[in-house]
């Protein structure tokens, strides 16, 4: 009800703004200049934290999205875009810029500099990688990050990177657009499984490990290369909420790899094992399939998020506890934690 | 000591000033003004208020095995909703439901459809469908537009544009700019204020290309066939059986211009009506025919089935018939 009055009153609003227009005043573009001197400051402000990387090396088993073209390796390589989030040079970027063995990486910033980098960490499942830039005794403008959890359709967004390479003089190239949909995709070439922004701003070949921002130039999320939704075959942009990344950020910083327990659960709420990884972890302690998780080092888990939390609090070789439900009687076992990048 | 302490005020006020100056550009560069967000904010409202029409289309069965059938269409009326043409081939024809945002379903029945428009008309039996509400006029080029659908996710999904043109489709359709793919075809295109302009249509099954050309056809022209729709009735353009001139688009035999006819198809309704190669339509059911683009405009209105009248001159004198408009 309330939500109504307040699309009433907008309503009535615009109803008066369009009325006035159409009664024959001259039209009124100072009422779309506080956004277009905005989108001007806002742009200005974050290009020179976008940053283009070039990266060679030998390629590895061709990622997703490359897998149906021709072979990566022989591929003129255009460069993908950064984003520095610390003024020490730390730039967060997509992983398949840098899905290859030994990458070898240059940043080209905005104003011109060439500094050799070197990847800190890539995260698998977040499909986010972490590159670590030496920009000497002047640092890095970094960017704010801003949070997508209360993103909803139509949303003003910006894209930012070096589309198709077009970025020669290395400043990034940006494009309005909105919010398309937040949620999971289908997506043939999607590696992240969470919820990611889909937006209409323009993403192309060498966007992917750009920004995406809100009107104040806080990051949203990290550009993906396109995907095709299998739902609606639309080609969608998209991006990586930034709220996935930031709590692994200082974990990734470290170039740590996460506690796994090497298992499967089933899909749906229930915390039941649907696969233990061979050789894995979970498989040395005992731990079988159909067995229902109900505590871990302790802690009572209720929900899969629970389980997430607990471990990332956890290192890969920490030993746990791990309390199970089988057939009925419950079982404890001692796990030691593995790794996953 | 007096005047130290003056100069001593003057430098605060002055410093002050200055520092409160610059506090307000620092501020300025780090937060947008709130006039600057007012798009930013409308457009989600505009979505919340059209979301209640948005449905889902699929073929009766679980939602997730029909995840990739599923499809956009709009309420019109409780009982009544349109989607587009090609997207109800990927969807299939028997057994439909509906699914609004409340995740109520509802049985539908595939109606008639009107291939000039390219939308295809579903009637639900339980009539618990929330119309869209409707804008006043249709948008001139430059409007801004947003277009939206329900195929997948909870909520509609957006894209944002302009009208690029109108009068396409020999006057049948908008064009706009906004991104429309198999996401949103269906669906409803709408203005600032969340009212239904009119329904995205693909025009070849290429549905995940984004060219930023786009097609919109006019709620109210659907609304003007609703009856014929519903009647089941298979709509399809109105040919008169002539053949105009290619390179002639102004002849005017008078000052007030007209449509030569090039020749007429033999046995097709303007041979029947006795109509002859180089008579000069110049009005048709009643509207004044000065150029081709009159002559299309008028004939757009109009679908095979419809009678209409010709006055044309032969010879420079004025006759009148009728005739009935067929198919291809």
């Amino acid at each position: 009800m309330k939500n109504r009055r307040v699309v009433a009153t907008l309503a009535v609003l615009v109803g008066v703004g369009s009325g006035l227009l159409r009664s024959g005043r001259a039209y009124e573009p100072e009422a779309a200049v506080p956004l277009e001197e905005t989108l001007r400051k806002m742009v200005e402000r974050v290009a020179p934290s976008v940053v283009r990387l070039q990266v060679d090396g030998r390629a590895q088993e061709p990622r997703p999205e490359r897998r149906f073209f021709r072979d990566p390796s022989t591929e003129p390589r255009e460069g993908g875009a950064g984003i520095v989030i610390r003024a020490d040079g730390l730039i967060l970027t997509h992983a398949s810029l840098v899905a290859f063995d030994l990458p070898r990486i240059e940043v080209l910033t905005g104003n011109g500099r060439r500094l050799p980098a070197e990847l800190v960490a890539t995260d698998t499942k977040l499909d986010v990688a972490l590159v670590k830039a030496d920009p000497g005794s002047e640092p890095l403008p970094a960017l704010e990050l801003g949070t997508a959890s209360d993103l909803v359709p139509g949303r003003l967004v910006l894209t930012f990177g070096n589309p198709f390479g077009v970025a020669r003089d290395s400043r990034p190239s940006s494009s309005l657009g909105v919010v398309r949909s937040v949620g999971p995709l289908d997506a043939r070439e999607a590696v992240f499984e969470g919820n990611v922004i889909a937006v209409d701003a323009a993403v192309n070949p060498g966007n992917e490990g750009g920004p995406l921002v809100d009107l104040d130039g806080r990051v949203l999320g990290v550009l993906a290369p396109l995907a095709r939704d299998r739902r609606s075959m639309a080609m969608l942009g998209y991006a990586i909420p930034i709220d996935a990344i930031a709590p692994e950020l200082e974990r990734l910083g470290k170039g740590g790899r996460a506690a796994s327990l090497g298992l499967f659960l089933s899909a749906g709420p229930e915390l039941v094992v649907a696969r233990v990884i061979p050789q894995a972890c979970a498989e040395k302690a005992g731990v079988k399939e159909g067995d229902r998780l109900v505590s871990f080092d302790g802690t009572a888990l209720k929900t899969k998020e629970d389980l997430k939390k607990a471990l990332a609090e956890k290192r890969p070789g920490n030993k746990v506890t791990l309390e199970l439900e089988r057939e009925g009687t419950k079982v404890s076992v001692e796990v030691v934690l593995g790794g996953r990048e | 000591m007096r005047r130290f302490a003056i100069v001593l005020v003057l430098l605060l006020l002055v410093s002050h000033g200055v520092a409160r100056r610059t506090m307000h550009a620092l501020h300025a560069q780090d937060k947008p003004p709130e006039e600057a967000r007012a798009l930013d904010r409308t457009l989600p409202r505009a979505i919340e208020r059209i979301a209640p029409s948005l449905l889902k289309v699929r073929p009766a069965g679980p939602a997730a095995d029909m995840a990739r059938k599923t499809r956009s269409a709009v309420a019109l009326e409780r009982d009544f909703a349109v989607m587009d043409a090609v997207s109800i081939a990927i969807t299939g024809v028997d057994d439909l439901v509906l699914e609004d945002p409340a995740g109520k379903l509802h049985k539908a029945h595939v109606r008639g459809r009107d291939s000039r428009l390219r939308v295809v008309a579903l009637e639900v039996e339980d009539g618990g469908l929330v119309p869209a509400p409707r804008a006043p006029a249709l948008p001139e080029a430059g409007s801004f537009l947003l277009a939206l659908g329900a195929t997948y996710g909870a909520k509609p999904n957006a894209t944002f544009g302009i009208v690029s043109a109108t009068g396409r489709f020999e006057g049948r359709a908008l064009q706009v700019d906004c991104g429309i793919d198999g996401a949103n075809a269906g669906g409803a295109v709408v203005d600032l204020e969340g009212r239904l302009v009119g329904v995205p249509v693909l025009v070849d099954r290429k549905l995940g290309d984004d060219s930023g050309v786009g097609f919109v056809v006019p709620v109210a022209r659907i609304l003007t066939v609703e009856d014929r729709l519903r009647a089941g009735d298979d709509i399809q353009p109105g040919l008169m059986g002539i053949g105009l001139p290619q390179d002639e688009p102004e002849i005017s035999p008078s000052l007030d211009g007209g449509v030569r006819i090039e020749g007429v198809v033999s046995d097709g309704p303007a041979q029947k009506a006795g109509l002859q190669a180089n008579d000069v339509i110049v009005k048709m059911d009643g509207h004044s025919v000065k150029s081709i683009k009159d002559f299309l405009s008028v004939l757009s209105d109009h679908a095979a089935g419809d009678k209409i009248t010709i006055v044309y001159l032969r010879e420079g004198r004025e006759a009148t018939t009728t005739l009935t408009l067929v198919a291809r």
